[in-house]
This record gives structure tokens, C-alpha cells and sequence, in this order.
């Protein structure tokens, strides 16, 4: 059974009242003494004693004003560096929508994905929330079961909810249609080992593209480590690819780091391009060419709609798709 | 996704104000100077359809003056103030007037007679309706008949418009009608009549919301002056904060925050923008002095 402030007053030997103006630390607590405080707290932690937090958000909404709770789901992978930008996005919105108290969220997420996120069904937390890299199991489970939130998917298309997504088949296809122009003898495609929409639609357009041109497709990890390993091993083996796409700049960045260790000349022996415009992609050497994905728009956006979905779910207006921009910097010819 | 800016029809009241501004209120049987004396064009139907117009909204206006000079010249004042005047009626009896007396320590009386406003038919509304063929946004208050209220909100329902209605003056309004209600903006004095519950503070109001929510309408904003307003639909509820302003004179700030909210809902905005937008233009409002005189034009909110 949970230990409540009861347990740690008994065991303290203090006042119920004594207890919670000690351990919520409120301003009262300064009336008492030094030891009486070290022994409820001192108590407090021997007890497991853990303070109920959704039950001072309750207390708090009393005096300010019922606030929009907003959470953003996301899974803990790789892929987390991306939050940053996304954070961006979401703070430009709330500092120009200052007609409601917007609080936010962040929910990580581990490999059950949403199937974890209980709240998205008791709806007890959050009044609603951003999906970002939900796997192809996650979307499967929320269009089967629909939360009783309301939800916008990032970078990804559902035909029920809302979402803010990019055309990554057509910008991957033009990536590719570069490679083609060029001329290139043999092309490795470095793909995903994850469960991604975006980034199987990254890699159906690079197919798409590439038609005729001999290339070989390997899906790994999406780690700079796992993009290092699956090149460093394919130029030992005494392959020499001219071409080297990813669905991803992690991957690419492992890549080209293989690629200089070889000795290999980018990109005038190998071309590589990568896709989402990190930020440390315009640091490498040459720097990264890749496709730029305007995250913070799309969270902008996302937050838009998760604010007005809250508010109002009769809105109408439920998705918004992005323009993709290809950034040729150093590790291409063009 | 570029939407077509929707119709807003206001179906409401048109008076001319006449105000008398005194040292005290006169008792009965007394004859007293007063001070200064003026006349202002208002009325909330006019009031908001002017409201909505000036913020760049297509308006039309469904309402009724007499033919005399009050008449004509609060015809030719909407007009001016690009709203559609051509389902704006002209009748054999009196314009509506509201007779207003100030005295110095801010006291007041009013009456107002309804007249050429109470002459507001059912035809008139279905001459209106005829006219659009893609459902737009209805505004209508209660300063026309209920009878004519109600057929209209019934009809807008039933032809996929959006309704909106600011229950002022206050009365008692069936559930029927507030079911075919989207969005209800009454002020405080208004939802406490609604609900038979007094509304003074933010918490009131909420559970005014509540109530009057039950009853089937599709949201309620109850607007609480210089406390800002509270939001509430099912499962959703939050304050609005006021924007903090020099307020001067907070005549018809609550037409500008429903002719404003109105507008943003025709162009395609949502309701939390549309509420952002609202509160910014009643909050502009109210930094000048006069009814129509202080409604914003849409340059004024373009920075």
C-alpha cells in the first residue's frame, strides 16, 4: 500500500498538518525546528514516502486557472536527438498562443511504445498529445483502440487523426534521381532496422529512384556506430560503392567516418547523402549533404492542432504536409 | 488547406442610443437640466455585425429600422461599415431607441423601446437564408422576438450553419433552442439567469458552463469582464485570461468579443484562435471610449 502523509506523521510523531507543511515545503514550515523537520523528512525516506504529484497539480489548478496539459510521446531510440528541435517548435507556438495556460509534457517512451502510455486511456494526465516516431505496431494499436485524447501523429499520415507530416517518398526519389544523373556504378543504401512510416516511405523513394542502377540495400541500426561498421566492413571486403545513400544522417555521418578512414575521396570517389538535416551534419568532413525536414514548423503546427483539437473537436482542419528541402553541401557533386 | 471565408449573418436589433449625461437621476415627478446630450447608433445586433464587418468579415444583416431620420441614418451607417443591408427592413413603426441617462456618479437608467425591432419577421429570415447556398455563421441575440430567435437558429441548424447566440438581454430560452445552439456567449448576468445561479467569479462560471453545457450546446463561453472568460466544452474546460489593458469605457467590449469571434470562426479558424483573436480586439475595445466608435478595424490588429 502506497505510504501516505499519514504513515510519515504517525512515525514522526508530528501533526498531520505539521508533516504536509514539511514535506510540501510551504513557507509555514519555517516555524518549526531544525530537528523536527530532519526527523519528518529522515522518517519520510525511510518510509518510501512519495508525494503525490497529481494531486498538487489539482491543488495548483484551483488558484491559476485550469491550464492545458500537452504531452509529447516519445520513444527513447536514437532518434531522440531530434527533440531539441522539436522543443523549439512547440515553445515558438506557446509563447505566441498565450490565450490559455499551455503546460507541457514529455513522455518517454520504451519498446512497448504507447501500449505503455496508460494515460493516453485514462486521460488523467495530459489532455492531449503529440505521437512522434510511433512504430508501424503503435499505429496499428491507436487506430484499433482510440485514446480518449485527442492526438496529432508527427511525420506520419493516419486517415482518422490529425497529423503534421513531409512527402519523404518524393524527396527521397529526387536524392536518388541525383545518384542516377551522376552516373554512379554501384550504390549502397543504408536503411532502417526500426519500425518507422517515414522511414520505409524514405527508402520506397530511393528505390523508386534508383530503378536500373545496380545498388544493395542494408538496414541497420540507426546509430553513427552501426553506419561506421556496416561500410568499415564492406571496403575491408574490398568493395568500393560510388554511391552511398541513407534514410537517415545518423548512418551517413558512421558512413563517411568510414569512408575518410579508407581513405576513400568524398565525393569525388563516393558520393553520400543523408536525410533530416541534423544540426552536426553542416560539421562534418566535407559536410554532410542531406534532406532538410523543417521539424520545428511541423511542431509549431502539431501544437496548433493538438491546441485546437483540446479546445474544439468539431475543428475541421486535421493535417498539414511539409516541403522537403534536398541541401546539396559538401559530400556531393552537383 | 485554403478555406473559403464563410457568410456571418447577423440577425439582431438596430437603435439609436440617446444619452443624457446629468449631475443626479431625477426622481419621479421631477424636471431637471441635464448636462450634455448625444445619440450613438447601436443596438447588439448592429453593434456586432459592425464588429464583424470592420475585422473583415462578409456580414449581412437581417434587422428592421422605421422610416424616419434615426432610421435612415443607422441604414446608412452599416453600410458604411461595409455590412449588407439588404435584408434590413423598413417599418411603419418607430425606430428602436434606448433612452439612457448618466448621472454623474455613474448611475443609470434605460428604457428602451423596441419598435421597428420587434417587427423583425420569420420571412424576413427565410429571404435571408435563400440567399446562401454554402452554411455560414449565424450570430442572432435577444433583442428581436424570440419567436423570430428561435426560427432562425432552427433554420440555420437545419442547413448546417453555424449558430451562434449572446443570450442578451437576458430570458429564459427553451432546451430545444439551446440544443441546436453551438457556441452560447452569455456574460455573467445572463448565465445567472440561465442557470438560476448567481455568477460572480471564475468558478461560478464554470459551473454555469456546466450547466448550461448538460443542456446540449456545443460550447459556452461565459464572458466575465475585466476577469477575462471561461471556455467550456464536453470534456474541456479552461479560463481565459483577460488581456491587461487601460480600460476607458467597456460599452460594447462583449459585442466586440462575440462580432470578433464570430469573424474568426467564418474565415476557417479555430476556436483557440478564434478566442485568442476575440479577447485581443474586446481587450483593444475597451482602451476607447463609445460603442461602435470604439470597434477595431481589422488594420488596427495587423502589426
Amino acid at each position: 500500500m502506497a505510504v501516505t502523509i499519514k504513515n510519515v506523521a504517525k512515525a514522526a510523531n508530528v501533526s498531520i498538518a505539521t508533516a504536509s507543511l514539511i514535506l510540501n515545503q510551504k513557507e509555514g514550515a519555517i516555524r518549526f525546528s531544525e530537528a523536527t523537520i530532519q526527523r519528518v523528512k529522515e522518517k519520510a525516506l525511510e518510509l518510501g514516502y512519495v508525494p503525490n504529484m497529481s494531486a498538487r497539480k489539482l491543488r495548483q489548478n484551483e488558484n491559476d486557472g485550469a491550464a492545458l496539459t500537452l504531452a509529447v510521446l516519445w520513444p527513447i531510440d536514437t532518434r531522440v536527438g531530434l527533440i531539441g528541435r522539436l522543443l523549439n517548435g512547440i515553445h515558438q507556438y506557446t509563447t505566441e498562443f498565450d490565450t490559455v495556460k499551455i503546460n507541457l509534457l514529455v513522455r518517454t517512451m520504451g519498446d512497448d511504445g504507447v501500449r505503455e502510455v496508460k494515460e493516453l486511456y485514462a486521460a488523467n494526465l495530459f489532455n492531449g498529445a503529440i505521437l512522434a516516431n510511433t512504430t508501424v505496431d503503435d499505429e496499428a494499436y491507436i487506430h484499433q483502440f482510440p485514446p480518449s485524447v485527442p492526438i496529432v501523429l508527427f511525420n506520419r499520415f493516419s486517415p482518422i487523426y490529425p497529423f503534421v507530416s513531409v512527402d519523404n517518398f518524393g524527396a527521397a526519389k529526387k536524392v536518388a534521381e541525383h545518384f542516377v544523373k551522376n552516373g554512379h556504378s554501384s550504390v549502397v543504401v543504408l536503411a532502417s532496422a526500426i519500425s518507422s512510416q517515414a522511414l520505409e516511405d524514405r527508402l520506397a523513394g530511393f528505390m523508386d529512384g534508383l530503378q536500373g542502377l545496380d545498388h544493395v540495400v542494408v538496414r541497420c541500426e540507426c546509430t553513427e556506430a552501426s553506419g561506421y561498421v556496416v561500410v568499415a566492413k564492406m571496403l575491408a571486403a574490398g568493395q568500393r560503392p560510388t554511391g552511398l545513400i541513407s534514410v537517415w544522417d545518423q548512418t551517413a555521418m558512421g558512413a563517411l567516418s568510414a569512408l575518410n578512414d579508407f581513405g576513400v575521396k568524398v565525393p569525388a570517389e563516393c558520393e553520400v547523402s543523408g536525410f533530416d538535416n541534423q544540426v552536426y551534419s553542416s560539421f562534418t568532413i566535407p559536410k554532410l549533404s542531406t534532406v532538410n525536414v523543417p521539424v520545428e514548423k511541423m511542431a509549431f503546427q502539431a501544437m496548433k492542432f493538438l491546441v485546437q483539437e483540446s479546445m474544439d473537436p468539431l475543428n475541421t482542419e486535421k493535417n498539414m504536409m511539409f516541403g522537403l528541402d534536398i541541401i546539396h553541401r559538401g559530400t556531393t557533386k552537383y | 488547406m485554403q478555406q473559403k471565408e464563410k457568410q456571418v449573418l447577423v440577425i439582431g436589433s438596430i437603435n439609436m442610443d440617446l444619452v443624457v449625461r446629468t449631475e443626479k437621476l431625477p426622481t419621479i415627478g421631477e424636471t431637471i437640466f441635464g448636462k450634455t446630450f448625444a445619440r450613438f447608433p447601436g443596438g447588439k445586433g448592429a453593434n456586432q455585425a459592425i464588429a464583424a464587418a470592420r475585422l473583415g468579415a462578409q456580414v449581412s444583416m437581417v434587422g428592421c429600422v422605421g422610416e424616419d431620420d434615426f432610421g435612415r441614418e443607422l441604414f446608412f451607417g452599416l453600410r458604411e461599415n461595409h455590412v449588407d443591408v439588404s435584408f434590413v427592413g423598413k417599418s411603419a413603426e418607430a425606430t428602436g431607441i434606448a433612452l439612457i441617462t448618466v448621472a454623474d456618479r455613474g448611475s443609470n437608467t434605460i428604457v428602451v423601446v423596441p419598435g421597428a425591432n420587434n417587427e423583425v419577421a420569420i420571412t424576413d429570415v427565410d429571404k435571408a437564408f435563400a440567399k446562401y447556398n454554402e452554411p455560414g455563421v449565424l450570430l442572432v441575440q435577444q433583442e428581436i422576438p424570440s419567436t423570430v430567435v428561435r426560427y432562425a437558429i432552427e433554420t440555420a441548424k437545419k442547413n448546417n450553419w453555424l449558430v451562434i447566440l449572446n443570450p442578451a438581454p437576458a430570458r429564459e430560452v427553451s432546451d430545444e433552442v439551446l440544443r441546436c445552439v453551438d457556441i452560447l456567449i452569455p456574460n455573467e448576468t445572463e448565465a445567472s439567469v440561465m442557470t438560476g445561479r448567481t455568477v460572480g467569479s471564475i468558478e461560478d462560471a464554470r459551473l454555469a458552463a456546466e450547466v448550461l453545457l448538460a443542456k446540449g450546446i456545443g460550447a459556452v463561453i461565459v464572458t466575465l469582464g475585466s476577469q477575462g472568460a471561461f471556455y467550456c466544452r464536453k470534456g474541456f474546460a479552461t479560463h481565459i485570461a483577460p488581456i491587461k489593458v487601460d480600460a476607458i469605457d467597456s460599452t460594447a467590449a462583449g459585442d466586440a468579443f462575440v462580432g470578433a469571434l464570430a469573424c474568426a470562426l467564418a474565415r476557417g479558424e479555430a476556436i483557440a484562435e478564434g478566442l485568442q483573436f476575440a479577447a485581443k480586439v474586446a481587450a483593444l475595445s475597451v482602451t476607447r471610449p463609445g460603442a461602435q466608435a470604439s470597434l477595431p478595424w481589422r488594420r488596427e490588429l495587423e502589426v
